[in-house]
């Protein structure tokens, strides 16, 4: 190893380094660069070896020990050197090598990525990753989702300057997801209204704390859903991540936004309030009567007594009830057809003292007799009739003067009220008349005039479809044959013809029956069978009609029609429809009315303004687009079941519960709740201390998007 | 060295402070569901346009803007922090896109570019110290040029002073391409002296054939040989800790521009974060 010095540090003996200058004389390497160096753009400077400088009368060679000291020959006479230095072609310093790759590199980078904006595959290229399955099946190109996809190069710039100038991601966003409503950007999707009770009931849960490192973030940071702000999609969907799953969320993350937090689904989280009944059934089941008595010994194998019934949807995600026909029809069938009662009465012609009034001097003209007279017969007109009458005002108020007033026995009536009984009488006549001679035409101008406060037309065209003007005009065929020469005859202020007042039926004096069976006994022989399920009832002067199997089309929409009619709730007595729509609707929601449809299906709430009401006509039917804030998958949970199987979670509740008579199988209270929420579930809600036995972090997971749906619709 | 195990011990306990306080702040921006993505996306351009600057802080020594020493103090410390605000951004997953993965790539190779310039200068630099004496890079060849001369004019001489022809035959079959350039340079980054022990070997190996003013004319040959090849070795590790910014530099232009394509992409793509 040498320890000598490879070079002398004589500046005299050593040429000037310009390591930091871009051009190095290319004698450099030979050992004998020039003095002067190359000039800036690397161009030759060589001149002479040296610069002779004057001692008196003398040029002296100036020339460095480095490149050999003062030469022989000396300065030339006029003082100039006289060794011109060959020209060399001078190289780049080591920095400026690395500075001009540097520009080459940059410049090549710029071009890589004009290259990339101007291909044709740029979408491709450009593309941060692929996106989920879902997006990838339907776009193919950036411009399907973003606004400056298709533009160029400067759109590109101009949208980085001024992001705000174009549409925002989310709308492009809900351009497609239009299943997300008006409120899809705001916190779960509902309004603002609605997130404002939702925080109010959120706030009067007990205080709860979540984990420190959530506090710290709601602290520093904030919730993003601030005042219920809207939210960008991108804010939770981060897309271009490949298959990953887009709805992916930590239970912090959820949080961020709710005053009230926890730890864990098995550590704070609120208690599971009446979930899963936490809304009435749709079909009012009496499970402890039917489990218990009517079948038990379908309790020794709990699981199949529950799929007697019960049947999986086709994603194994919900448990649907069989239809009507696989499982109540084999005991409830019979119920439906109404084969012991009357049935729904249509129109019907009250009974009317007609030898009272002869004897009075009112004129009635023709009008069937009954016998005997205690059959009361009060002063009102079938609902139906009453509500598509062209004379309806006049009706109720005729019918407000004779309340109280049985029609059949008009003894001790007075004058006035005999006069008022008259015009009632001529008003079922006209009404008759005008529905018969306009026909439907003529009831949808009415409805449309009368009802279009209560209906809308599509209900005011179901309305005129379903009356069955075929069986009136029998039935006024059968007892009023004569009533249009009567009408025509009045309203001209000619003489009445005479036509002679006849029994309706011989056999009509056979009714003293007061109960349903009896009445049901005389019904067969005493009516005249017409088609579609209409029966002329000769006994009570009326039209009827019995379903002939369940869902009966015609008795779900008188049903629906009466409640439409009745609105939310009952109308009051000084609306003109109050009387019939709530007759009718009592008619068809009786305990013992024809179909017994309310017997099992029950009423909700709607959201219409003014708190609407519907029947339940279904059971409860899975659909792919419901998202409610809770969902449940029974896939996985049927997959691990035990011996104990449903009932593991589907445990009966107490008796005080279940003694209800509103759950009673038979109970004639059931039918006569105003609405399903009066309905009371027996089963226990399930706890959430079950739920968390397997819900835990390392087990089933209890992340709160496997229970919870964000986006509420 | 009390000072430089301080000063190494303050800057990683700053460097520490500093990666967990943003993995915490991340952690709890992301909680809260802001986008951590163009967060640590504009602080990793930031700290990449700060990094750069640290070139032109070289060359413009003028500039009252705190000495090179401190500057690349912060150059490798804040290149490591850069390494977390990396994966942050890219949310610890490989990207996907072709351009991400150009880009990605780029980061990485001028990330591990700088690494390795680390150790090399750390390595390397104190390697420079155990041979030979402190020799300005640029002047490498001419001082090669100079010591060939030198041992060109000596055979010379002794070739016209003496009637044997051995001592420039051995420098002409031998010696001549070991002086003429820069020979051995991997086995000298590699710390070898095995090409010039061999060397010097075969120089011993003559001397039982060779009179006495031969061998001492070999002799004087060795010792040129011995301070061309501490020239070498000097040209070895200069010139490595001078080319491996060929790689980082040039590169980190690269990244620079790519990065500024990237965030015109993601600024006009986002459509503002709306």
């Amino acid at each position: 190893m040498s320890n000598e010095p490879s070079h002398a540090a004589n500046f005299d003996e050593n040429d000037y380094a310009r390591p930091n200058q871009a051009w190095i004389c290319g004698w450099a390497a030979e050992g004998h660069a020039c003095p002067l160096g190359p000039a800036r753009l690397g161009v030759c400077r060589s001149a002479y070896e040296c610069a002779p400088y004057r001692e008196g009368d003398t040029w002296v060679c100036a020339r460095m020990q480095a490149h050999g000291g003062p030469c022989d020959a000396g300065p030339l006479p006029d003082g100039s050197c006289c060794r011109a230095i060959q020209k060399c072609q001078p190289v780049r310093s080591v920095m400026s090598r690395r500075g001009v790759m540097s520009l080459c590199v940059f410049a090549a980078a710029v071009g890589t990525a004009m290259m990339m904006v101007a291909t044709p595959g740029r979408s491709r290229l450009i593309s941060p990753g692929p996106l989920i399955s879902a997006h990838r099946q339907t776009v193919d190109h950036c411009e399907e989702c973003h606004a400056v996809g298709n533009g160029g190069l400067s759109d590109w710039v101009h949208a980085a300057l001024d992001p705000k100038a174009g549409p925002p991601q989310s709308a492009l966003c809900l351009e497609c997801h239009v299943e997300l409503g008006a409120n899809a950007l705001r916190p779960h999707s509902q309004s603002t209204s609605t997130l404002t009770a939702l925080a109010a009931k959120q706030a009067e849960r007990p205080p709860t704390s979540g984990s420190f490192p959530l506090a710290v973030a709601k602290a520093t940071f904030g919730s993003p859903a601030a005042s219920h702000a809207e939210l960008a999609c991108a804010t939770c969907h981060r897309e271009h991540h490949g298959p990953s799953d887009l709805t992916e969320l930590t239970n912090q993350q959820c949080q961020v936004c709710h005053s009230a937090t926890f730890h864990s689904f098995g550590n704070g989280h609120p208690a599971l309030s009446g979930y899963p009944y936490d809304r009435p059934t749709r079909i009012a089941f009496d499970h402890q009567t039917h489990y218990g008595i009517h079948f038990p010994t379908a309790g020794t194998e709990a699981q199949h007594a529950c799929r007697d019934c019960h049947v999986p949807d086709a994603a194994d995600r919900y448990m649907l009830a069989k239809p009507f026909e696989a499982t109540c029809a084999q005991c409830h069938q019979e119920q439906i057809e109404d084969a012991t009662l009357p049935g729904l009465a249509i129109a019907a012609l009250p009974a009317v003292d007609v030898e009272t009034l002869q004897g009075a001097g009112v004129e009635i003209g023709h009008w069937p007799t009954i016998y005997p007279r205690h059959v009361e017969a009060k002063a009102e007109l079938a609902p139906l009739l009453a509500l598509i009458s062209p004379q309806r005002d006049a009706l109720r108020n005729v019918e407000a003067k004779l309340a109280g007033l049985d029609l059949s026995d008009l003894r001790q009536a007075t004058s006035a009220q005999l006069r008022d009984v008259e015009t009632f009488v001529w008003l079922i006549k006209e009404s008759l008349v005008d529905i018969l001679a306009t026909g439907r035409p003529g009831l949808r101008a009415e409805a449309s005039q009368g009802l279009a406060e209560y209906l809308d037309s599509e209900q005011i065209e179901t309305l005129v479809r379903v009356v069955p003007l075929e069986g009136i005009a029998a039935m006024q065929e059968q007892w009023l044959p004569h009533v249009a020469e009567e009408v025509a005859a009045r309203r001209s202020g000619s003489p009445l013809p005479a036509v002679e007042n006849t029994d309706a039926e011989d056999t009509a004096a056979d009714i003293v029956a007061e109960d349903a069976a009896s009445v049901a006994a005389v019904d067969v022989q005493n009516s005249r069978l017409l088609p579609s399920g209409l029966a002329i009832h000769s006994p009570s002067l009326s039209l009827r009609y019995r379903p002939a199997r369940h869902a009966d089309p015609l008795l779900k929409t008188l049903l629906d029609l009466s409640l439409a009619l009745s609105g939310g709730a009952r109308r009051p007595a000084n609306d003109p429809v109050a009387a019939p729509s709530n007759a009718l609707y009592e008619a068809l929601a009786a305990s013992y009315s024809s179909g017994r449809c309310r017997k099992c299906h029950t009423v909700d709430q709607t959201s219409v303004s003014g708190g609407g009401r519907s029947i339940n006509w279904l059971t409860y039917q899975a659909s792919t687009t419901q998202h409610a804030f809770t969902r449940f998958n029974h896939a996985p949970h049927l997959a691990v079941q035990t011996n104990e199987a449903c009932s593991h979670c589907h445990g009966f509740a107490p008796a005080d519960v279940t003694d209800s008579p509103i759950l009673k199988t038979g109970s004639t209270a059931r039918a006569v709740v105003s609405a399903a929420r009066d309905f009371q579930h027996d089963f226990a809600p399930m706890t959430q201390a079950r739920c968390a036995e397997c819900h835990t972090k390392q087990s089933a997971g209890d992340r709160c998007t496997t229970c919870h749906n964000y986006h509420v619709r | 060295m009390k000072r430089l195990a301080a000063r190494r011990t303050r800057n990683l306990t700053i460097l520490i402070v500093a990666v967990f306080a943003f993995l915490g702040c991340s952690a709890l921006a992301t909680i809260a569901l802001r986008d951590t993505a163009r967060l640590s996306g504009w602080l990793l351009l930031t700290l990449i346009i700060f990094l750069a600057a640290y070139n032109l802080r070289k060359k413009l020594p003028f500039l009252p803007l705190g000495s090179s020493a401190a500057w690349l103090q912060f150059h490798i410390y804040t290149g490591f922090f850069t390494a977390v605000a990396f994966g942050i951004h890219i949310a610890w997953r490989i990207p996907r896109g072709p351009f991400e993965i150009v880009l990605a790539a780029l980061y990485l190779t001028v990330f591990a570019s700088g690494v390795v310039g680390l150790f090399l200068s750390r390595s390397l630099a104190r390697r420079l110290t155990t041979r030979g004496d402190e020799v300005m890079f640029e002047r490498i060849p001419v001082y090669r040029r100079q010591l060939q001369h030198e041992v060109e004019t000596q055979v010379l001489a002794f070739l016209t002073a003496s009637d044997s022809s051995a001592v420039a035959q051995f420098y002409a079959d031998r010696l001549e391409p070991f002086f003429s350039r820069t020979r051995h340079f991997w086995q000298h980054l590699a710390q070898s002296n095995r090409p010039c022990v061999a060397l010097l070997n075969e120089i011993s190996s003559y001397d039982r054939y060779l009179n006495a003013d031969e061998r001492e004319a070999m002799q004087r040959l060795a010792k040129q040989v011995r301070k061309k090849d501490d020239l070498d070795y000097q040209f070895a590790l200069q010139a490595t800790l001078k080319y491996w910014l060929f790689g980082h530099v040039p590169l980190t232009y690269a990244l620079l521009a790519f990065a500024v394509f990237h965030l015109l992409l993601v600024s006009a793509f986002s459509g503002g974060g709306r």
